[in-house]
């Protein structure tokens, strides 16, 4: 049993049924590297400093679950050769002004790859396996859309114009992709990790506004089940995520169905992420994942836990476990939290959700939140260092360009 | 058929062709946009009005599909590329004054950033509203903004962010901005994910658009406030 264990069953239960509370999690990695001082380029390639420092940060928090990720849109573009840009304090990003394909003669530079040297996918594998020393839990093994890594190494406007103009080549591409580069890439992943039953695809490129219903229904969803049909061969599912713009939509039951899905795999069920789950209200997603027979995950507005004001962040909880928890299969997520969120928004926020989260959960939700006095983020990392019981290596930590300014966050 | 109603067909047919030009300006149908052009030119139609009533009134249209979720990015995209097309024809036929006659805007994603599709989708909608764009691309560094804005000398300068991280550049750009001879009279507005209008007001940044339908109109009551107007109305 490690400290995770309690969180991991908590979340199991939850998803399965109902739980003594709504479990909660976050997507932190910016949010983690900016109150560590971390340089980006460190916390991007070192995977000692990635999984250490986002176990860290969501101890801190008290979350239930570290949710291990990365710049997840960039791994397999960058092991193909796709030129990434770089910067000190934010996460790389692909540089879409000079994509990998320029024309249909670059087809071939979609070769299948060693996914044991190529680019940092070594690094992700690696943390899979920290993760796994760290928490004693089975890592979620995530890999890149076929649909956002092709907007990655096409560029998004090529990759638009080519379904437009040329939707054969855009076929072609995706299918090349799917077949040469991420099953290659899961079934290394699965054999690093052969625990894993699922592996979640990160595809955000291909949510609304940025398509329309019909190139998703085309263009995306196809190639999440190509990949699902592929990787069944070495045991394990894999389920499409990332995808949001229902409130983009006059019938937003259609995308919510499409999503279910291809989302039917995942131990998350359905989610719903804000601003759709706001704009649309949270009930909408409660009843399609019961009609789906799925869990459902909620996150929360990444821009209201940064702005705040605490208020606002207390309600949007209230309000989503109101709708959520009921009949339990409900968890919470915060989404990507922005780097520069005053910790006592997030420590008010798990607050809120320990609260009104409690099963039976109480339909009024009366009782007041208050933001918990808790001990800033240099203590706690001091009180790490000393005791460490994980035997964490904090070679990060050491290291001497390590800028310790942020810590001033907490 | 007397002279007035010879001139009166010919209005309607005149009219029946900017239509279409607009409806495939809306459809972003590149080809049919260049046939539409030559035919409207052929037809004796202005180039200011075929600019106008057809190819930005299209655009117009197509702002409003966005605003209203009629329509997506990708149409966007696909509607702006005929609008280039057709542009490409027409230009020789059109002034500065008609390609530029709200005033000329200077826009570009701060420096570490680079996301450019909404910075992208607000400078199509500008130039359909009549400015002279002027991209300058993303990941742009602060002594960039500022060269261009004391070689270029804009009435606007439109200012993208998309991460929470590079904000503090945005500030930079502002302040750097503000601090120039050529940037005093400048009017800056911001946008992008991460932008509040209280994190706007607290640079100083003039006008905030919280997505392209709003940018655009922001610019256009920026022109409203007389700053920018000037030169369109001396023309």
């Amino acid at each position: 049993m490690t400290r995770w264990s309690e969180g991991y069953i908590k979340f199991c239960s939850a998803l399965s049924g109902e739980p003594v509370g709504v479990p909660v999690a976050a997507q932190l990695q910016d949010h983690a590297m900016c109150l560590t001082g971390c340089p980006a380029d460190i916390f991007f390639s070192d995977p000692e400093a990635l999984t250490e420092i986002v176990l860290l940060v969501t101890e801190y928090y008290g979350f239930d679950l570290p949710y291990l990720i990365w710049d997840v849109y960039n791994i397999e573009a960058e092991a193909l050769g796709q030129l990434l840009k770089h910067h000190p304090f934010t996460m790389p990003d692909i540089d879409q002004t000079d994509p990998l394909i320029k024309s249909e003669k670059d087809l071939d530079k979609i070769k299948l790859i060693d996914p044991k040297s190529s680019g940092r996918m070594p690094m992700v594998l690696e943390s899979y396996r920290l993760y796994e020393k760290y928490t004693g839990l089975v890592p979620t093994l995530q890999v890149c859309g076929p649909f956002s890594l092709a907007c990655g190494i096409r560029s998004y406007i090529g990759m638009i114009n080519d379904i437009e103009k040329r939707p054969k080549f855009a076929h072609e591409m995706l299918k090349r992709l799917c077949d040469d580069v991420l099953l290659p890439w899961i079934r290394v992943q699965h054999e690093t990790v052969p625990k894993a039953k699922v592996i979640v695809v990160a595809d955000a490129w291909g949510s609304l506004p940025n398509v329309d219903l019909r190139i998703f229904e085309e263009f995306v969803v196809p190639y999440i089940k190509r990949l699902d049909d592929g990787a069944q061969q070495y045991g394990i599912r894999v389920s499409g995520a990332g995808y949001w713009g229902e409130s983009c939509l006059q019938e937003p039951l259609k995308l919510l169905e499409a999503k279910a899905q291809i989302s039917r795999y995942s131990p998350l069920g359905l989610t719903g992420l804000d601003p759709d789950v706001d704009i649309l209200g949270p009930e909408i997603f409660k009843d399609a994942a019961v009609k789906y027979d799925l869990p459902l995950v909620l996150g929360i507005d990444a821009l209201l836990l940064n702005n705040g004001p605490v208020k606002a962040i207390i309600e949007r909880v209230k309000r989503y476990i109101k709708a959520g928890a009921p009949g339990g299969r409900f968890a919470i997520l915060f989404n990507n939290i922005p780097a520069h969120t005053p910790p006592r928004h997030i420590h008010t926020a798990v607050e809120a959700v320990r609260v009104y989260g409690k099963y039976p959960v109480d339909t009024d939700l009366k009782i007041k939140v208050k933001t918990p006095r808790r001990e800033s983020f240099q203590k706690f990392i001091e009180r790490k260092l000393a005791d460490n019981p994980e035997g964490y290596t904090f070679s990060w930590y050491q290291a001497p360009t390590v800028s310790k300014k942020t810590f001033s966050l907490s | 058929m007397s002279i007035a109603e010879v001139k009166i067909n010919k209005i309607a047919a005149n009219e029946i062709i900017l239509q279409q030009l607009a409806s495939s300006v809306i459809s972003g149908n590149q080809s049919r946009v260049k046939k539409e052009i030559n035919h409207a030119l052929h037809a004796g139609i202005p180039a200011c009005t075929i600019l106008n009533e057809g190819m930005i009134r299209g655009m117009t249209v197509l702002g409003r599909m966005f605003r209203d979720n009629e329509v997506y990015v990708p149409q966007v995209i696909m509607a702006a590329q005929a609008m280039e097309a057709g542009l490409k024809i027409l230009k020789p036929f059109l002034s500065e004054f008609h390609l530029s006659y709200r005033g000329k805007v200077v826009i570009g994603t701060i420096q570490y950033d680079i996301h450019d599709l909404g910075k992208n989708i607000v400078g199509i909608f500008l130039e359909s509203s009549g400015f002279k764009v002027l991209d300058l691309g993303v990941d742009v560094p602060t002594e960039s903004f500022v060269r261009a804005v004391e070689k270029e000398r804009p009435d606007l300068l439109a200012i993208c962010a998309m991460m929470t991280t590079t904000l503090p550049y945005m500030q930079e750009v502002v302040e750097a901005v503000r601090s120039s001879p050529a940037g005093k009279g400048v009017k800056i507005l911001v946008g992008g994910l991460p932008v509040t209008p209280r994190f706007a007001r607290s640079i100083g940044a003039d006008a905030y658009g919280v997505d392209a339908d709003s940018g655009v109109k922001q610019a256009l009551k920026l022109i409203k406030k007389g700053h920018i107007g000037k030169k369109a109305q001396v023309r």
